[in-house]
């Protein structure tokens, strides 16, 4: 087993950890320090890819910006409950159905991925992140996905202001 | 890459729209603002239908592979254009209550008909997903709208946890395909597959899982249970937008990704489609029935109709996929229609009761008698839109030998008589509870004019239509 894939294992070992952590824990506050640490974790995945540049966005934007947006809406809107949480119920009386869907779902996922023979190219040595070339490609080929993006990111913040905004 | 964009100059307009009504929401006074911005949005709609029409017959494939431009889609994308404008004249009423953000609302709908028209056109998954997004989210938030209804409040959020839930799906299953095939364009795709065994069980479950988020879009069963509560709590002018056109954009980004994507699986899906149409078909009419609520009642009508509408993707062919372009053209007319009678009734009685259509034949038999003909329409009565629709889409059916798939149909267009019947024994027999007048707007008989018309002209002289539909709608791919 190469170093590699033990980073991998490792690394994902945490990420899963952690994103149970967050839907399972009543406390709000350490949900988004998990999320900060999932977040970084996934960065370092990218990391192991010698995906620099997408490694160093996915810290950028999802363990830095998205999580101090989150603590500055809990900063902002007021708690109804208990700071430890006592009274939040976070699964109801379907839990043994969910469970049971869920299962059933991995269960199929893993019967049919793992037997499964990828077709894996041996990677071409990476020299350096090349993010004028990565800038190349998504104003050429992929300048119409990007534009839909920003549209939806658009519609997105009209929406939220249509949703938070005081009636009468 | 500069000429391409004359392409995209329709998309381009209604993204000018949206943009503009955003701006002139701000400019404006109060007075008369939401008949102003309904008007410019009309304007900036059909403007982009009538140049998306001046189109037709251009056969290309442009931004990088990204866009395909054929008849099929173009077809498609004039009636999204053509249903989105009726839906935003329909909302007027609606909006013209204090505090009610008319610019916003047009801006929202606006926006998802964007995301509709990149879903009809995208020739590669992940500009699919994105339109799918863009259709959505606004429609989420139009679910909504009413903030201090908690019902509403409720839609939006089962909409948006549902839809999240089979985005996340969809993805999985484009990750699948990815992984085979290492392209996400729809036509390489294709060309790859070669190269794969057919039954190979990962491909077969990346397929369903993107199958399976399209399927959510258009509410078919399994993927339907967001419908009726959606329906019931959003504002009734929405329900009459989400139950017409994001149905359209559904089909048509379904059957390009079968009829593009997977050709050497043609079995596989036509199998699954055949088992979603019968199960979608049979869960709507027999829900149906003992629905009180019209909008719920209309909502597994609708779920009825795609199920008839998947039969025609069931069976591969020309003719299949005019009788299905067909079908949704029908479809819209009679769903937009019977919602515009039920948003006229819920403004005066406000409520959507079945029972709220009592003594209707008195109080306004206009009104009734319309009522009376959309409904006929969804039952499938001659001499109407739907007639014409489940004639093709069951013809089809059995020319390519699937008499079982069109008896089924037929069997549940029989079922669909009961509740169809109990909106109708209301309004004709049942006495009414107020004996007055009932007081419409001159922009809702005009609405109720054009599906009407659209109803009868397609189930009276079909013609000029089927042709169209049989000879003109090709996919730029050909099977």
């Amino acid at each position: 087993m190469s170093g590699q894939l033990l980073a991998f294992w490792a690394l994902s070992f945490v990420i899963l950890s952690g994103a149970l952590y967050i839907v399972m824990t009543k406390n709000i506050m350490h949900a988004v320090f998990m999320h900060l640490l999932t977040m970084s974790m996934i960065a370092a995945v990218y990391g192991l890819l010698h995906a620099d540049f997408m490694a160093a966005m996915q810290v950028l934007i999802y363990a830095g910006a998205v999580t101090a947006m989150v603590v500055f809406a809990l900063m902002l809107t007021k708690s109804q409950s208990r700071p430890d949480g006592a009274g939040i119920a976070v699964d109801n009386q379907q839990r043994g159905a969910s469970f049971l869907t869920a299962a059933g779902f991995l269960a199929v996922v893993i019967y049919v991925l793992v037997p499964q023979k990828w077709a894996v190219h041996e990677a071409a040595p990476v020299v350096k992140s090349d993010v004028a070339a990565m800038g190349a490609i998504i104003f050429k080929s992929y300048i119409l996905p990007f534009e839909v993006i920003s549209v939806i990111l658009l519609a997105a913040l009209i929406g939220v202001i249509v949703l938070a905004r005081k009636e009468d | 890459m500069a000429r391409e964009f004359i392409y995209l100059v329709p998309e381009i307009i209604v993204l000018a729209t949206a943009l503009g009504v955003l701006v002139l929401d701000l400019v404006l006074g109060a007075k008369r603002k939401p008949l102003i911005l309904a008007l410019a949005s009309v304007a900036g709609l059909l403007a982009a239908a009538g140049f998306t029409a001046n189109l037709m017959g251009q056969r290309a494939i442009v931004m990088a592979d990204m866009f395909v431009i054929d008849s099929f889609g173009l077809v498609l994308k004039v009636v999204i254009l053509v249903g989105a404008a009726l839906s935003v004249l329909l909302a007027v009423g609606f909006l013209e209550r204090p505090k009610s953000h008319p610019g916003e609302y047009d801006f929202l709908i606006v926006a998802s008909t964007l995301g509709m028209m990149v879903m009809t056109g995208s020739n590669n998954l992940l500009l699919a997903f994105l339109g799918i997004q863009l259709t959505s989210i606004p429609l989420y938030i139009l679910a909504g709208f009413k903030r201090n209804d908690s019902k509403s409040s409720e839609a939006a959020l089962k909409y948006f946890l549902l839809g999240v839930l089979t985005a996340a799906l969809m993805l999985y299953g484009m990750s699948l395909l990815y992984g085979l095939t290492g392209t996400l364009n729809l036509t390489t795709i294709a060309a790859r597959l070669g190269g794969i065994k057919t039954n190979d069980p990962v491909l077969f479950l990346g397929m369903v899982f993107i199958i399976a988020g399209f399927s959510f879009k258009i509410a078919a069963v399994p993927f339907h249970f967001w419908a009726p509560d959606v329906y019931e709590g959003s504002p009734t002018c929405v329900t009459a937008f989400i139950s017409a056109v994001p149905k359209i954009a559904g089909f048509a980004v379904l059957l390009r990704l079968v009829y593009t994507a997977f050709p050497a699986l043609t079995p596989q899906w036509t199998g699954l489609m055949a088992l979603m149409a019968v199960l979608t078909m049979v869960t709507g009419n027999i829900m149906a029935i003992p629905q009180k609520d019209i909008k719920r009642m209309l909502a597994f009508s609708g779920i009825a109709h795609v199920g008839y509408a998947l039969i025609a993707l069931a069976v591969p062919g020309q003719n299949a996929m005019g009788a299905l372009v067909f079908y949704l053209l029908a479809y819209s007319a009679m769903t937009a229609g019977a919602f515009t009678i039920v948003v006229a009734v819920g403004r005066v009685s406000h409520e959507h009761q079945i029972t709220s259509f009592a003594g209707l034949g008195t109080r306004a038999p206009v009104l009734a008698a319309a009522m009376t003909v959309f409904l006929l329409s969804m039952l499938g009565f001659p001499l109407t839109a739907g007639f014409t629709g489940k004639f093709l889409v069951f013809s089809a059916a059995i020319e390519k030998h699937y008499v079982w798939l069109a008896l089924i149909g037929v069997i549940n267009s029989v079922i669909s008589l009961y509740y169809y019947f109990g909106v109708v024994r209301q309004m004709y027999l049942t006495p009414a509870r107020a004996t007055t007048k009932m007081q419409v707007s001159g922009l809702v008989w005009l609405l109720i004019a054009i599906a009407l018309t659209v109803t009868f002209a397609l189930g009276i002289y079909p013609e000029p239509v089927i042709n169209l539909t049989r000879h003109l709608v090709v996919l730029f791919a050909r099977f």
